[in-house]
């Protein structure tokens, strides 16, 4: 095996650790590894991208799986996941934390550590502002309640929540619950861009059902759905669907499940 | 400031069909603008407006760009002016799409600021804007919340997963923005009466000869689990009880 080395590269007070892409890419370049591997963050995207452009390889994002010669990953929103072959010498892959089981005794105590640093100044930080941080155990939970689109109004979250803690469900939500209106955390929200659960049970509340949500959802054990259409779509890919209005139905439920 | 949108025109994701062998039919779909690239649009447009620039569009893609709704559709979301590159090269990656890009834009003369969406709704790899940044050896962000002219070029505000970056860099850049950035407004009937007159170019550039770093195997649906499908109709009592004797059971 070859020797174990460890680079450790800082930003600059006032720069990024994506403007390290150049003299990363180098190093790459002299070692010529088969794979470089990233996190599918924001910072480990960029990262990812420049490297890739720097050694003149693909990238390949967001992947769910990695096999001797090729990845696979969610394309057109969830509707396929796509196989694809890696023909470039050097393979540029981001995955998402959750992908791989991590296993003990990986850490080589015995490695070589330097620290680097060159980066491309351009870009100048000026500050770091912290993002309220929520925590949500619904990566780990085994009932979820999941608020879609449908809801009319920010405190409908309460009713939600109310049914949720009724349950001993964590709250998540549909990607616009979260992104457009702001009514929960964009670290809830279930799907192809957000969370893939694989809970028990899920009660999907105004959701309609589209692949892009559906792929968060579909390896749950049990699917209930409400929904007011009974053509949405979700009523083809649940166990139990109430076609009705929620404001009848939910209120009536909190009450029967006290 | 003078900006250039890049946007994909992507297949309808509600047309797509699962053929039952579980491949992809794209035999119905209509065409549309990405979802996200509609944010870079509104960005383009807002900060082309407050900045007394222009902006202008430019896309990259199959038949589908010959159509004149779709390139009247672009046309009516702010843009001044529509590049068209067409090709019947399959864009399956990133690093080809970004090449493209590149070639193009040795056409369309200079610009302040390339602006991105955060992927294309089809493949969303989420690379492309990174990539044509360092292909050209700008400054070059992702996940851009927020833009602002300022005296060093722009400061932008950038998310992370824990934070929010506040950054100044110098123009010309490229930015991906996220599709929380704004609402993209939908066009009215003036905008849509407008497009008609505004000016398209189908460039040029030959992008034939860039290589390919990777091969599409398969793209194939993934196997759907079984349903009970018990569908409940009728009054909100009924539906209820239906609701909590599923759970009991
Ligand atoms: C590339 C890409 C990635 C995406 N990733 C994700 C993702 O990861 N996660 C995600 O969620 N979305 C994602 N989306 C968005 C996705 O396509 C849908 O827009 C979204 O999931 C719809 O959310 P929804 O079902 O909550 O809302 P809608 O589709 O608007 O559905 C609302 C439903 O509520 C019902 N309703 C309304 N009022 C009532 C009432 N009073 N009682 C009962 N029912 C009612 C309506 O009948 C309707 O069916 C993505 C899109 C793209 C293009």
């Amino acid at each position: 095996m070859a020797r174990r080395r460890s680079i450790i590269f800082r930003a600059p007070e006032s720069g990024i650790i994506e403007d390290n892409a150049r003299v990363i890419a180098d190093l790459l370049q002299a070692q010529a590894p088969e794979l470089v591997l990233l996190s599918n963050s924001t910072r480990g995207r960029l990262l990812a991208g420049k490297l890739g452009a720097y050694l003149d390889t693909c990238v390949i994002s967001g992947i769910s799986e990695l096999n001797e010669e090729t990845t696979r990953r969610m394309v057109y929103g969830g509707a396929a996941f796509r196989t694809q072959k890696l023909t470039a010498k050097t393979a540029v892959v981001t995955c998402s934390a959750g992908i791989f089981e991590v296993s003990d005794g990986q850490a080589s105590p015995d490695a070589a550590v330097e620290t680097m640093s060159a980066a491309d100044t351009r870009i100048r930080k000026v500050e770091t502002q912290a993002k309220e941080g929520v925590s949500s155990n619904i990566a780990m939970a085994k009932k979820v309640v999941d608020m879609g689109r449908g809801f009319k109004e920010e405190k409908d979250v309460e009713m939600c929540r109310e049914l949720a803690s009724l349950l001993g469900a964590e709250l998540g939500c549909s990607r616009p619950v979260a992104e457009n209106n702001g009514w929960l955390p964009k670290s809830v929200y279930i799907g192809v861009t957000g969370i893939i659960l694989k809970p028990e049970l899920i009660i999907a509340l105004c959701v309609s059902g589209q692949v892009q949500h559906m792929v968060g959802i579909n390896q749950a054990k049990k699917i209930v759905a409400i929904n007011k259409d009974e053509r949405a779509p979700i009523f083809n890919s649940c166990d139990l669907g109430l076609v009705g209005d929620i404001y009848q139905i939910l209120p009536l439920l909190i009450e029967k499940l006290k | 400031m003078d900006i250039i949108a890049c946007i994909k025109v992507v297949p309808e994701e509600q047309d797509i069909v699962t053929l039952p062998n579980n491949e992809l039919s794209f035999d119905k779909v209509q065409w549309k603008i990405g979802q996200y690239d509609l944010n870079a649009m509104e960005a383009g447009k807002q900060l082309a407006k407050k900045t007394g620039g222009k902006m202008k569009v430019l896309t990259i893609g199959g038949d589908a760009l010959s159509k004149t709704k779709i390139r009247k559709d672009i046309l009516s979301r702010g843009a001044d002016e529509l590049n068209i590159v067409v090709t019947d090269k399959k864009l399956s990656d990133s690093l080809i799409t970004a090449k493209a890009i590149a070639e193009a834009l040795k056409e369309m003369g200079s610009f302040d600021l390339l602006l991105f969406g955060t992927g294309s709704s089809d493949i969303y790899s989420q690379q492309t804007g990174n990539q044509v940044g360092a292909l050209l050896d700008l400054p070059v962000l992702n996940e851009v919340n927020a833009i602002e002219e300022c005296e060093a070029g722009l400061k932008v505000e950038r998310m992370l997963e824990n934070e929010v970056e506040i950054l100044e860099l110098p123009v010309p850049a490229v930015l991906s923005v996220t599709s929380e950035i704004n609402t993209p407004t939908i066009p009215g009937m003036r905008d849509i009466m407008a497009a008609g007159k505004k000016p398209v170019n189908e460039l040029s550039a030959d992008i034939s000869s860039i290589s390919e770093y990777s091969e599409v195997v398969s793209d194939l649906a993934p196997v759907q689990r079984d349903r009970q499908q018990k569908i409940v109709k009728g009054e909100p009592e009924e539906m209820v009880e239906a609701l909590i004797q599923f759970l009991n059971s």
